[in-house]
Order: structure tokens, then sequence, then C-alpha cells
């Protein structure tokens, strides 16, 4: 369980690297998505207790750790904003150079 | 195939590195938590009146984060619609046919419903059915749309009821100090035969904020001005 459960998340995190290195922006951002799923996954993993249910105080005597759960979800909504900024950059990019490759962005001089 | 590599390489090097932590710390501690998180288990009942413990993190124990998390989202949606202030988008069209329109407007109170069900319900509920509230705006966006909801809602309802909604957020943060207790831990009125906890309004508040900034989000890209004014940019 444990080893199936960390060959998917450097399996998740290793082929978003890959994508990262790409010169198009709009798949840095896939990437970028991909990886966090990937860090989420191994965050969860970290609260499973083998044989332990849900912490809902009184329903069992081994409770998952609520600690990761109540982190990741604010991790999930961070994520989700940083997807929605990144994606209204990219399309002032599309719109200002009409191009997503990574080196035409030095054209802007920035 | 050089990216390939480095990909591989540091696949390679994260993967040893979990191995190698996983053997010194499974075996010892597989059965026990850490005593932050045994603490949040054993005292939530007794002292945030939840018996959901992710609730009473999120709701109580941590509930700054909770309301640094709301800004955040706040601070994106401010921050998309800025991006995108400058430039008029054509408006979506009058919208889909007839019998899109129809079936839709019969989802749509069910999927409210829903997402209401979801805030008051489930831990961390303001975030998921706020973000349910934002989409029901982007379909009736699509559906119907960037005029109707123009006709339907006003130029920018959004802002307001943000400000509402955060308005709210602060007075509950405050409210505990009235009944001399720390910043934000819950309190529990009693309504007659019912109890209201501040939690669950705090709940209610953050999906709110949560939706109307999902919803700026999707209308800061389908300009309505452009509809307001009658001319049809292209």
């Amino acid at each position: 369980m444990n080893f199936v459960v960390f060959v998917i998340v450097v399996m998740l995190v290793a082929s978003s690297l890959a994508l990262m290195l790409c010169r198009n922006a709009f798949r840095a951002v896939i990437a970028l998505v991909i990886f966090e799923a990937g860090i989420f996954l191994f965050a969860i993993f970290g609260a499973y207790i083998p044989g332990g249910g849900a912490p809902i105080v009184g329903s069992s005597d081994l409770m998952a750790n609520p600690l990761p759960h109540a982190m990741i979800l604010t991790a999930i909504v961070i994520a989700a904003c940083n997807t929605a900024m990144a994606v209204a950059m990219l399309i002032n990019l599309q719109s200002h150079i009409a191009s997503l490759n990574l080196d035409d962005l030095r054209e802007l001089g920035g | 195939m050089k990216r390939l590599g480095v990909a591989c390489v540091t696949a390679t090097c994260i993967f040893i590195i979990i191995i190698i932590s996983m053997q010194n710390a499974p075996l010892k501690y597989q059965n026990l938590i850490p005593s932050s998180s045994e603490h949040y288990l054993r005292n939530a009942a007794s002292d945030t009146g939840t018996t959901n413990a992710v609730a009473a993190v999120l709701f109580d124990y941590r509930a700054l984060d909770t309301i640094g998390e709301v800004l955040v989202i706040v601070a994106t949606a401010v921050g998309v619609s800025l991006s995108f202030g400058a430039r008029v988008l054509a408006r979506t069209g009058s919208g889909l046919s007839p019998f899109v329109k129809l079936s839709v407007s019969l989802v749509i109170p069910i999927v409210f419903i829903i997402s209401l069900h979801t805030i008051f319900l489930s831990a961390g509920g303001g975030f998921k059915g706020g973000v349910m509230l934002g989409s029901l705006s982007f379909i009736s966006l699509v559906v119907y749309g960037s005029g109707h909801d123009h006709e339907f809602l006003g130029v920018n309802p959004w802002q307001k009821a943000m400000s509402v909604a955060i308005l709210g957020i602060i007075t509950l943060t405050l409210l505990p100090l009235l009944a001399g207790r720390p910043l934000l831990t819950n309190t529990v009125f009693n309504l007659g035969s019912r109890q209201l906890s501040s939690s669950t309004l705090i709940s209610i508040f953050t999906g709110f904020a949560i939706g109307m900034s999902v919803a700026k989000i999707f209308h800061s890209l389908a300009r309505i001005d452009a509809w307001a004014e009658g001319g049809d940019s292209e």
C-alpha cells in the first residue's frame, strides 16, 4: 500500500517536472497542477493510519489524523487561486505577443 | 531528451529520499499520530462543540488560517478582474437554444440547494459549496448569455456581495470577545429550541465570499459592460 502510493506520487511529480521544462507556458501551468496533485496525495497519505476511521469524535477508537486534511483543504484552495491567476496571465500573454512560447517573452524586455 | 533525463534523475532522488525516511519512521510510529493532532481529537468536542475534528481545526483551532484563505481567493478575484480590466471582450451572445435554457432552469435550483446543503453540513463546506455557487453563475452566463445576467443582476453585483460576506466574517471573528472568550472560538447561540454555532455562520459567509469571487472571475472573462453600452465589440 505504502509503496504503490509513493510510486504514484513520484510518477506524478516526475512527469510534471518533465512537462514543466517544455518551453510552452500552458504546459507549464498544467505541470503545476499535476505537481500539486502529487504533493496533495503525499500529504493526505500522511494522515492515513492502518485501521483508522474518519476523524469524527466518538465514531471509533482509532481515527485518522485530522490535521493534514485541514491543511490540504487550505492548500487545494490556494492551488486553485494560483491556477486561475496563471491562466489569466496566459490569456493576457496570448493577446499581447500572440505566442505562449517562453522564449518569445524576451521581446517584452522585462 | 535532456529534460526527460532531468525528470528521471529528480524522480529517483525524490524516491530515494522517501524510501530512506520511511524506513526509519513507520515501523516505530505507525499507529501513533502527532501530539497536536491527538489533542485536537481528544478535546475537539469539549473545546469547540463540534464532533468533526476537521471542522474543529478549520473553524476554531486554525480559523485565522481559514480567514487568510478567504482573503487569498478574494485577492485572486480582484487580480484576475484587474488584469482583464483594460480589455473589452465580446459578449457571449444571447445564449443557447430554448430547450437547453428550460432544462438548465430546472437544474439550477437543485444545484443551489445542494450547495447550501454542502455549506451547512460538510467540514470546510464553505469552500466546496462556494465553488458550486460560483459555478451556478458560470452556467447561467453560458446558457442564458451575458445580457440576461446583466438585466437580472445589474452591472456588478459581485463586489457588494463580497464586501458584505467579508464584513460578516469580521463581525463573527470579533463576536467571541463579547462572551469573554478568545478571538475566533466557536460560540453557540441559543435561539429558542435550536442552537446556532458561530462556526456555521462563518462557513456560510465563507461560502458566499468564495461563490462571489468565483463568479467575479468568470464574469471578468465575459465583459458585461460591452452589452450595457449596446455596442457589439469583436
